[in-house]
């Protein structure tokens, strides 16, 4: 014993011994010297596994304070070097089948081994007495939120404990669970990762009763397909819903709603599935639906009576809207689905559906103040609109991305149809370079049409085309509260989440020259340069 | 009134600061840029800025870097408050895109220093309170050290582990998943 102690005790000696040989030669531990401050605010800004690993650099080190706020399980973190440069000459097309064949089975090695070590990691980090952890006074995690990023794994006890442990002992607010598509497909058949149903059933005391209130699954499914069993009761106090990458079923949407009776925000990403989603909730909270990327023919929304902003990012869809009250924000944003198939795909407003994708709205918007619409992709446009004051208190209008052959007559119909309407803001892209093809033509409005609300007009990308003039003519004729008109060569519109919008106008690069603006206000002005007796301040840049 | 204040803030913006190194160098900055450091802001609401401001803690050599740094965000931060248009949407922004592309350059290759630099740095910016150099110079080190093992980081930092055997062995089991 006492032999023990002393040759520690020399250990630790020669230690300082080297430590003081090192600063003589000029390497000194300046980041020890640090102040404890300093030292945690670059601990917050590791990830959990180094966060973790520096406890075993030194006394000082072991004794700062970790408060980890996120807990990472990434399997991404364990996976060395070697199998990502394995992964790389995979994608390397010019291999033959048998060194495919080779390297998948090596990637599937590193990818079992690195799941089995992620759990046992998960188990020995669960069975530890939380000190590691920093824990406060009562002997709790004060985590906030987990994050569990896995492959498909027949093993998924610890995980489950994982998450259970941190639901219903840590309480956590905030739960993310990645389950990574595996390189190579087993050949043991399809192994899931399956949601913990069960996991949250048992509650403990010291548990707040429903701490949960964001939950993410990206390729892993809330609800067992097909099973008529409660949902898990974690589900109760979910405020934030993300599901990305669902199974294809078409009922799923339904059931999840009906799950989380408390859920306000639910966001469905890339969830390829082609068919038709209906979602009718009249009991639900939800304000905020978001669908991005996913590859529905149809959506069909029934009452949803506290939503307030309303998303569609992707392909062309026929939206039938049935009654949306207190809707403010719409944000349609199409872009080409290169999966479609040939067809050519319209995006239609009020269209006849027999021919495009369409919206169709039966309702009409009593609350919507925010439109946004943005094409990015050929042949896609606002067919034939029939328009009788459906936007009775439109504010503001955004259209992003419009091709260069756009035709502004619907635009009209717009302000036809939105009396209230404060700002336009419209963005032709540049670099669009596809013709469009038209749907109906739309007639323009009659010329004793006046607006009177239209304040500030913004287009970015203006060229100068004749329609674009034509444009510009009918509005600074037809509004009569239009204040500013800024008309700039380039710039863009920059969609910050679906609800923030920013008209960035580059200053820096291709303005007009003198001449050019002369003749453009000129043009605009009818002959005349005269600008005076207009109220309009019109900016070319 | 705003008019008033915003002759005040030009007024301000052009007066100089003389900041004095321990080794006893000056620096002549504006207040725009000198107030990029809370330290310095609060002693010339202080007013005891007169005759100039001595920083013990700082050396003439890492001054003159954090002046450096100072100087162009100052620039950034006035080119963001002065870009108001006459469109009276806070949604109207008009960006220069390329300014910001090039202050993220210029603070990619600030960081390019050897380690005894980038320490003076962050303790620089802690004394003076520069927020925005201490997060830059923080995540710095944190990005050196991501994914690293102890005995790497120790190497790397001189650290010396005077953890007994005991200890190591404890703090090992209870992190295990640190150290696959």
């Amino acid at each position: 014993m006492a032999d023990a102690a002393l040759s520690a005790y020399d250990e630790w000696i020669a230690r300082r011994e080297a430590h003081i040989r090192l600063c003589a030669a000029g390497g000194e531990d300046r980041l020890g010297e640090l102040p404890e401050d300093i030292l945690r605010l670059i601990l917050q800004r590791l990830d959990t596994r180094t966060a973790l690993a520096t406890a075993a650099l030194s006394k000082r080190w072991a004794r700062l304070p970790r408060e980890l706020p996120v807990l990472e399980f990434k399997v991404g973190d364990v996976l060395p070097e070697r199998y990502r440069r394995h992964r790389r000459r995979r994608a390397d097309a010019q291999l033959d089948s048998r060194k495919i064949r080779k390297l998948d089975e090596l990637i599937g090695r590193y990818e079992r081994q690195a799941m089995r070590s992620l759990a046992s990691s998960v188990s020995s980090f669960l069975g530890a007495p939380d000190t590691c952890g920093r824990d406060d006074d009562d002997g709790r995690r004060r985590a906030q939120s987990v994050i569990l990023e896995l492959f498909p794994t027949h093993n998924s006890g610890p995980f489950n404990r994982l998450i259970a442990k941190a639901i219903s002992d840590w309480g956590i607010q905030d739960l993310e669970i990645l389950v990574l598509k595996p390189t190579t497909p087993s050949n043991g058949g399809i192994i899931t990762y399956r949601f913990p149903h069960h996991c949250f059933e048992e509650s403990t005391k010291s548990s707040p009763a429903g701490s949960l209130k964001r939950l993410s699954l990206i390729n892993c499914a809330p609800l067992t397909v097909g099973s008529s069993s409660p949902p898990p009761r974690a589900f109760s106090s979910l405020a934030v819903l993300v599901l990305q990458a669902m199974p294809k079923s078409s009922r799923l949407y339904q059931r999840v709603i009906r799950a989380c009776p408390m859920l306000e925000v639910l966001h469905l990403k890339s969830c390829l599935f082609r068919g038709k989603v209906s979602i009718d909730a009249p009991e639900s909270r939800i304000t905020e639906l978001v669908m991005d990327a996913c590859t529905f023919k149809l959506v069909k929304l029934g009452t949803l009576p506290k939503l307030q902003r309303l998303a569609w990012s992707g392909a062309p869809v026929v939206l039938i809207i049935d009654s949306l009250p207190l809707l403010t924000h719409l944000h349609l944003s199409f872009y080409d689905d290169p999966n479609a198939g040939p067809d050519p795909q319209y995006a239609a407003f009020f269209g006849a559906r027999d021919e495009y994708s369409a919206l169709n709205f039966s309702s009409r918007f009593s609350s919507l103040e925010n439109l946004v619409v943005r094409f990015t992709g050929p042949e896609m446009w606002f067919v034939a609109p029939e328009l009788r004051v459906p936007f009775g208190n439109l504010r503001r209008l955004i259209l992003a991305d419009m091709p260069r052959s756009w035709d502004i007559s619907w635009t009209c119909r717009l302000l036809e149809a939105a009396p209230f309407l404060d700002t336009l803001h419209a963005h032709v892209a540049d670099d669009n370079s596809w013709e469009t093809a038209f749907g109906p033509a739309i007639p323009e409005p009659p010329s004793c049409f006046k607006h009177h609300a239209l304040r500030e007009v913004v287009i970015l990308g203006f060229q100068g085309t004749a329609t674009q003039l034509h444009f510009v003519r009918f509005l600074k004729d037809a509004c009569k509260a239009l204040k500013n008109v800024a008309l700039f060569k380039r710039g863009h519109i920059q969609c910050e989440g679906f609800w923030n919008w920013k008209v960035v106008a580059s200053t820096v690069e291709c303005q007009w020259s003198d001449e050019e603006r002369d003749v453009l206000l000129r043009e605009i002005n009818g002959g005349t340069n005269n600008i005076a007796s207009s109220t309009t301040q019109i900016v070319l840049r | 009134m705003a008019s008033a204040g915003s002759g005040d803030e030009k007024a301000a913006a052009a007066a100089m600061i003389t900041l004095i190194s321990s080794d006893n160098e000056k620096f002549e900055v504006t207040e725009a840029t000198a107030t990029l450091s809370q330290t310095i802001r609060h002693m010339i609401e202080d007013g005891c800025t007169d005759g100039g401001v001595p920083l013990p803690n700082v050396t003439s050599k890492i001054l003159a870097r954090v002046i450096e740094y100072c100087k162009k965000h100052a620039t950034a931060a006035a080119g963001e408050e002065g870009s108001s248009s006459s469109f009276s949407d806070a949604a109207f922004l008009e960006v220069d895109r390329a300014f910001l592309e090039e202050l993220e350059e210029f603070d990619d290759a600030f960081l390019e220093v050897d380690r005894a630099t980038l320490f003076d740095l962050i303790l620089a910016a802690n004394y003076l309170d520069i927020k925005g150099l201490l997060n830059l110079t923080c995540q710095k080190v944190a990005d050196s050290v991501k994914g690293k093992t102890p005995e790497q980081i120790r190497e790397m930092y001189n650290i010396v582990n005077d953890l007994t055997p005991e200890e190591e062995a404890e703090i090992r089991r209870e992190t295990q998943w640190a150290f696959e």
